[in-house]
């Protein structure tokens, strides 16, 4: 549910006319190898890691000059590095100062335009050459304005490609380099963000994501609901479980204003009304990955933080059971591992599913402070470091 | 766009399109608390025809339903009530899904007449809000909007609760002069919470939505607030991603915003992170400099506002706030 990265072969294959790039993966190059249109076997060819990161071309990603027999080496030595994604393309033959930058974004007021006649792989060197236009949102000219945008092929092309931007829902869109012909434009490289709500291009997946994250992504795509996690040190003290966008952001960032930054073991909300099956999954691949770390370091103090603002319409009694359920079942393993609960919650039926929290830990013997509403948010943050130091 | 003070000084009346059952009980049970003698919601479009029961204090009462909101009689309903059609502001509350969102707000004539509405619905596209921003003059707040309250008069969506309890606790039907604007739809009630137990009431609040163009800008909010007599300061709660805050540090430097503001953005957490990784909200993303929670906290302190430095800190601020007379 927002700006998410897509594969260049996407967003070059609904975006440029007659485009030749083929897209590999480490499990299906060999047959694609073996079946080039003929275009990509009969010049030279450039082959880059496709997963959507910066400064590919400085960290060693992209080759240029191949054959088709050189291909296979090259994806065997990617993907023992982690990478899944590739793209294979002609080379287009060109001087260096004949790379320009371009990027396209989607704003409020209409379309950012910025463009650098200095493009490449040093364009940052050269940041202050980029000039900026804002379009219309129907893509018309700022009236009056000598800009870049004179040039009536940078014009024609961007006339044409904006309105396939806004039906496959780009949003944003970085060309560099890109070449400026007398009769076309040609992004040799290209990264592009979708927005994902309306969008029908993949996204691309986060490498070398925990398992505990892809569990949790996979739960996520199966509900209506809204389901985060982000491990972000697994050795760290502070665990949280957290509702609602806002109010998780809030209390995550005391944690840190607190400096107690480097404690955080992961951020992660749950919100937009999970049923308490959903919330019980989700507790539970937590709790899972809290107690894997904790063995390793069994004498470290753990908090649990259970937490969030004053819920306007979700059933605080009903997404507690869902997390007093995942509890239950290890609460053997919560109680030997140091583990303390800090709980606040506000919202419709608060009371209960407060007195439901407070019955179960007092009566598994797990050390815990419950807050209502009345007590400010972030209190339990400062209980945390209270008891951590 | 409607003012506040125009939606206090007429009648108000709203269509429901699609079902939420607990938060529309909510809103009748603030009416019943404000002292009203009926109603506000006047029909629920649910694709079909027929009546559904709600309670009204203690009273049942059968509030009609309707296939398509074009087959509503809205004449029909302002003469049932005796009321003429000239004093009463149409409100829609959208609970339909992010994608039928653009349809069912934009291309239904039956809306015309309205003077806004709320989107609940998250997951609406970023293109979808902004044909809707450019196509539209009405106070449409969302999209992902828990609502709007102005105490006493309306409340469109949950905000301020559900529950009869919340809607006492919340001190909603009493007019005061603190003003809360928030992208987050539990931070809103969170703010209304500071405010309430530091002794104060509420002018008005509303979430705008985490959506990046959410359609109703904090801007608009500002604006509203700007010319709310009642309004004295305004509690702002905005995150990390998105330009928004520089349109208000714009709107004070043009002198077109005189109230005190107290404002948290949250997002400092993001620091934590190599890159700003995506938060809950779909806007909630640093891709540059200027859009992270540092950069826009020290925009709007060099503007002017009252920014606090962590959420502890708001609250008291907040609490320093004098109390009105």
């Amino acid at each position: 549910m927002a700006r998410v990265k897509t594969y260049e072969f996407q967003a070059k294959s609904v975006l440029l006319p007659n485009y030749l790039g083929v897209s590999l993966t480490s499990s299906n190059y060999q047959s694609i190898l073996k079946n080039l249109p003929k275009e990509l076997t009969s010049t030279n060819l450039v082959l880059k890691v496709d997963q959507g990161i910066k400064k590919r071309g400085k960290q060693g990603l992209v080759k240029i000059n191949l054959s088709p027999s050189d291909i296979p080496s090259i994806i065997e030595e990617w993907s023992s590095l982690g990478w899944t994604s590739f793209l294979l393309e002609p080379v287009i033959e060109h001087s260096a100062e004949a790379e320009h930058y371009l990027a396209i974004e989607r704003a409020r007021d209409g379309w950012h335009v910025s463009y650098s006649a200095k493009g490449g792989i040093d364009v940052e060197s050269s940041w202050d050459s980029i000039k900026n236009a804002v379009l219309s949102p129907s893509g018309e000219l700022p009236k009056g304005v000598s800009t870049f945008l004179k040039s009536p092929i940078l014009q024609a092309f961007i006339t044409n490609i904006l309105p396939l931007m806004e039906q496959y829902h780009i949003v944003f869109l970085e060309m560099n380099p890109v070449l400026i012909r007398e009769t076309h434009v040609v992004p040799l490289d290209m990264a592009c963000e979708i927005d994902d709500t309306g969008s029908n291009l993949p996204s691309i997946p986060n490498k070398n994501i925990s398992e505990s994250e892809t569990k949790i992504a996979s739960l996520d795509a199966s509900t209506p609901a809204s389901l985060k996690f982000k491990l972000i040190n697994p050795s760290g003290s502070i665990w949280v479980l957290l509702s609602g966008g806002g109010a998780s952001l809030v209390l995550a960032d005391e944690v840190a204003d607190q400096g107690m930054g480097h404690e955080l073991a992961n951020y992660g909300e749950y919100s937009g009304a999970p049923t308490d099956e959903d919330v019980y999954s989700y507790t539970k691949i937590i709790l899972e990955q809290m107690l894997a770390s904790t063995h390793q370091q069994s004498s470290k103090l753990k908090a649990l933080v259970i937490a969030a603002g004053i819920a306007n319409f979700t059933d605080v009694a009903k997404t507690f059971k869902g997390i007093i359920r995942a509890m239950e079942e290890i609460k053997a393993d919560l109680k030997v591992s140091h583990v303390k609960v800090f709980v606040r919650r506000g919202g419709p039926n608060e009371a209960k599913g407060l007195q439901m929290m407070s019955d179960f830990l007092t009566g598994a013997d797990i050390p815990h402070i419950i807050h209502p509403h009345t007590i400010p948010l972030t209190q339990v943050i400062n209980d945390v470091k209270e008891y951590l130091s | 766009m409607i003012s506040i003070p125009q939606i206090r000084a007429s009648a108000n009346k709203i269509i429901i399109v699609g079902e939420h059952p607990a938060i529309l009980q909510s809103m009748l049970d603030f009416d019943y608390l404000s002292g009203k003698k009926e109603p506000g919601i006047i029909g629920i479009v649910t694709g079909r025809r027929g009546f559904a029961k709600y309670f009204f204090g203690r009273r049942e009462i059968l509030i009609p339903t309707y296939a398509t909101t074009q087959s509503m009689q809205l004449q029909g309903e302002i003469s049932a009530n005796a009321i003429s059609v000239h004093e009463v502001n149409f409100w829609f509350v959208n609970f339909l899904s992010g994608r039928r969102t653009l349809s069912s707000v934009l291309h239904d004539q039956a809306l015309s007449s309205f003077v806004g509405g709320i989107i609940f619905a998250e997951g609406v596209p970023e293109l979808h809000s902004l044909k809707i921003i450019e196509q539209n003059k009405k106070l449409i707040i969302g999209p992902s909007s828990v609502g709007l309250i102005i105490p006493g008069i309306l409340k469109l969506g949950p905000i301020g609760g559900i529950t009869p309890e919340q809607v006492e606790e919340g001190k909603l039907t009493e007019l005061g002069n603190v003003a809360v604007v928030s992208g987050s739809g539990g931070m809103t009630n969170e703010l209304i919470n500071v405010a309430i137990q530091a002794g104060h009431r509420l002018s008005f609040a509303l979430s705008y939505g985490g959506d990046r163009f959410p359609i109703l800008s904090p801007r608009d909010a500002f604006l509203l607030a700007e010319s709310d007599s009642s309004t004295k300061t305004v509690l702002y709660y905005g995150e990390l991603g998105g330009e928004d805050e520089y349109e208000l540090v714009r709107l004070k430097a043009e002198g077109r915003f005189s109230k005190q503001v107290i404002a948290h953005i949250a997002g400092t957490v993001a620091g934590l992170f190599p890159e700003s990784p995506q938060f809950g909200h779909a806007k909630a993303k640093a891709d540059k400099e200027k859009t992270t929670a540092l950069a826009k906290r020290s925009a709007l302190q060099s503007a002017g506002f009252s920014v606090s430095s962590s959420f502890s800190e708001f609250i008291e601020l907040v609490n320093k706030l004098p109390l009105a007379r």
